[in-house]
């Protein structure tokens, strides 16, 4: 459960979030919808600690970000495309990551690159990737250590439609799975159908909140 | 337990990926021992038969030994010391950009899953020491290799006639055996100046850090000072060999203390830093 | 269209941060060099005046003597010529490595051409590069004649100055010293810009920006280790070979700046740029 208290962020004299309040539960997918530059993305780095908020508070399990805890204790994201190192291969690349906490063997790490439609065993370093195996391997990064919070910024960039009914797919499985998913997405048609709720952002302020189809999809199903 | 994985991370990335510049790191010693015996050839040439094989003390002072200092004279100007600065322009641009691209790519994810922004930023200082060690090693062992070529002694004594070789000048002592505070002071400085230039480039970006590296060095051979760090990498103005020299104590205070405000400002910087740019322009 | 094309490129170079951090730098110690020559002309201009009727003519004063290019008493001016090779880079030389890998280049060259692309990138390298050196050295020289006379410089203050008859155009220094100024001041301009633009041709060999910045700069201060070390002690070399000390008036030590290795150190950076912006003209723009 993360809880986002009036957080306000200005950088180099330009506010860019302004008094956010949002609650974001586990076991539903939250959705972010706005034009370019509308604060999307800056509001994902706050909740995932890389940025500092100017004034308010996030709330991660009643923790406080920056106060308590450093980072969220489990999460995984997908912020402003992906970044790897370029001459090791996509199974090279997450396992060194994946080292870090241990929480993903190799079983694991395989099996996340594979249920974003990737090899394993495919010997191409990551600079020889496409764009959409590139975004492909950072959804397996986000989802791979099965977090508490998985964060999913633009995440149908540069994906085919198989790529896409994927992400859908693995969306849905996180959700079923108790993780609290944030996601902002420009293809409202993807975004309405993945979300439980979704947040409008307009020059960094929250101006409408509206359900999405995330639930009566789940009921259906 | 995260920092020692981080660090291992760095070691993998940050060092064994980068071989090829260690590779040119030895090559560059090789070079300088060339200058060095170069140097002797001079020297035989006005004072035939005076100098023998090198010891390890001596291909040690060589490869550090900088200049003597400076006192200006119009019809002197000043001549900077090539060998010396490379030298440490080497070291420093060895550990200059590394922590910055990982900060701003694949090290978000490091940040984030060691849940430490402080975990991070001490692995990337023990990488610099790791970095910086490994510069020594390699140049040790270009050194005993062309000790080895030359016939020389392995002993740390420097001959009494290679401060001459080297031109310290004329206040030289001579004191052979006696370059251990040089042997510590030298990687300790190194660690100092490379620290000093990793928090720089978090601060004001690794381009103008690596500026002011070079300005440091510039200044210190210029200005004999002891508040200057560079002054405590040259042989030539060590207390080993010259009366009023740079002193052990002054330059592992010095280094000292510049490590710690190195580590402390670092860890305050990295503990409030947006980490926002995906890669900076330089 | 090459002349909005070169435009557009100069108005990049001109109005980023770079550039405006080399010349803020370059400015910074052309002024620190100018503050210490006017302390030493304040200290000695009295007792020279005075001396100046037995030994030496009150030309020894002259500002053209303490101008930057021509003093070498100051160690702002001997940094900034130490630093000079990457402040001619750092303006505008990375913006084609930088360009390449975001796409913008493929936009542009899809647009206008790819040789008329390069062409624009290196000519605006070469003006930035340039402009950024020779500012400061225009700078210091305001600075020196608002504090010293204009007096052209006479041969009997020939130790005062140090610029020898076998010094680049010493015969201007004497007769026709702002001339001299200005042709100095070309050269440093034209190294400047010539070295920006050989450093941008070097954009497909690097990957990292840093390193296309840093690593020819740290070429240069090898080729000035292997003269200092070995070159000059094993060959007696005698020629200057790097900018630090060829774009200066005083010689260093007993060697001499020779108008031959300016020529031919010139020639190969200008073939250089100019032999890969024509190979690259025709590679895919991936």
């Amino acid at each position: 459960m993360i809880e986002i208290k009036k957080v306000s962020k200005t950088i180099q004299g330009t506010q860019v979030l302004c008094d956010i309040e949002a609650s974001l539960p586990s076991g539903r997918v939250t959705g972010f919808s706005g034009i370019n530059g509308s604060g999307k993305t800056m509001l994902m780095r706050v909740l995932a600690g890389l940025i500092r908020p100017s004034s308010g508070e996030v709330l991660i399990s009643g923790k406080a970000l920056w106060k308590d805890i450093s980072f969220p204790e489990s999460i995984g994201f997908l912020i402003e495309g992906p970044a790897f190192i370029g001459s090791y291969t996509g199974l090279e690349n997450l396992m060194m990551i994946a080292s870090i906490k241990k929480k993903a063997g190799m079983a694991q790490v395989r099996q996340a690159i594979e249920r974003v439609g990737l090899d394993p065993d495919d010997k191409r370093r990551y600079r020889k990737y496409s764009l959409g195996m590139k975004q492909r391997l950072g959804i397996a990064l986000a989802v791979m250590e099965a977090p508490d919070i998985v964060l999913l910024d633009e995440p149908t960039n540069a994906l085919d439609a198989d790529g896409v009914a994927l992400l859908e797919g693995i969306v849905r499985e996180e959700r079923a799975r108790g993780a609290a998913v944030v996601l902002s997405c420009h293809d409202h048609e993807v975004l309405e159908r993945l979300s439980d709720s979704i947040y409008y952002l307009q020059a960094g302020r929250v101006v409408r909140k509206a359900e999405g189809g995330a639930g009566d999809a789940a009921k259906e199903a | 337990m995260s920092l020692y994985r981080i660090l291992a991370f760095d070691l993998r990335n940050g060092v064994a990926r980068h071989w090829r510049r260690y590779a040119a790191i030895a090559a560059f010693f090789c070079l300088s021992v060339l200058a060095l015996f170069a140097a002797r050839k001079a020297y035989l040439d006005v004072y035939p038969s005076s100098v023998g094989p090198f010891t390890l003390g001596d291909c040690v002072v060589g490869a550090f030994s900088g200049m003597k200092e400076y006192v200006f004279d119009p019809r002197n100007p000043f001549d900077f010391p090539a060998l010396w600065l490379l030298t440490f322009l080497l070291a420093a641009y060895l550990t200059l950009h590394y922590p910055y691209r990982d900060l701003l790519g694949v090290g978000r994810h490091l940040v984030v899953a060691a849940q430490s922004r402080v975990g991070w930023w001490y692995a990337k200082c023990l990488w610099v020491l790791a970095s910086v060690g490994l510069f020594y090693a390699v140049c040790g062992a270009v050194l005993c290799l062309a000790l080895l070529l030359d016939g020389g002694a392995f002993t740390l004594d420097v001959s009494p006639r290679t401060p001459g070789v080297l031109a310290f000048g004329h206040a030289v002592l001579g004191q052979p055996g006696g370059i251990w505070p040089l042997l510590v002071l030298l990687p300790l400085a190194t660690v100092a100046l490379c620290l000093l230039q990793l928090f720089l480039s978090l601060v004001i970006k690794p381009l103008p850090s690596y500026l002011c590296t070079v300005s440091l060095l510039f200044l210190s051979s210029y200005f004999k000072t002891p508040f200057l760090l560079g002054n405590y990498l040259m042989a030539a103005r060590s207390e080993v060999f010259i009366t009023g020299g740079m002193g052990f104590a002054a330059g592992a205070v010095l280094a000292g203390a510049l490590i710690i405000v190195s580590v402390v400002a670092g860890r305050a910087w990295v503990q409030q830093m947006d980490i926002i740019e995906k890669e900076s322009i330089l | 269209m090459m002349g909005d094309l070169l435009a557009l490129e100069l108005r990049k170079a001109f109005h980023n941060k770079w550039f405006a951090m080399a010349l803020s730098v370059g400015c910074f110690l052309a002024s620190v060099a100018a503050w210490g020559c006017f302390q030493q002309f304040e200290k000695s201009s009295p007792w020279l005046i005075d001396m100046s009727k037995y030994y030496y003519p009150p030309s020894s004063v002259s500002a053209y003597g303490y101008w930057m290019v021509a003093d070498a008493s100051q160690p702002a001016g001997d940094l900034y010529f130490l630093l000079l090779p990457l402040l001619a880079a750092i303006p505008f030389s990375w913006s084609l490595l930088s360009e390449r890998r975001s796409g913008y280049a493929a936009h542009l060259a899809a647009r206008v051409g790819k040789t008329r692309y390069l062409v624009a990138k290196h000519a605006a390298a070469f003006i930035a590069g340039g402009t950024a050196a020779a500012v400061p050295l225009i700078l210091n020289f305001v600075l020196c004649i608002c504090f010293a006379p204009l007096l052209v410089p006479t041969v009997q203050a020939i130790t005062m100055f140090g610029v020898y008859e076998d010094a680049l155009w010493s015969i201007f220094f004497y007769n026709l010293p702002l001339l001299y100024c200005g042709l100095r001041t070309a050269l440093v301009f034209l190294f400047a810009g010539l070295w920006a633009s050989a450093v941008m041709a070097l954009s497909g060999m690097v990957k990292s920006r840093i390193a296309l910045l840093l690593l020819p700069y740290l070429f240069l201060v090898l080729l000035r280790m292997l003269e200092q070390s070995i070159l000059y002690t094993l060959f007696e070399l005698r020629e200057a070979l790097t900018p630090f000390f060829y774009l200066r008036t005083v010689p260093i030590g007993s060697q001499y700046t020779s108008a031959w290795v300016i020529a031919l150190e010139f020639a190969v950076m200008g073939a250089f740029a100019l032999a890969v912006l024509l190979v690259r003209r025709r590679e895919d723009f991936l």
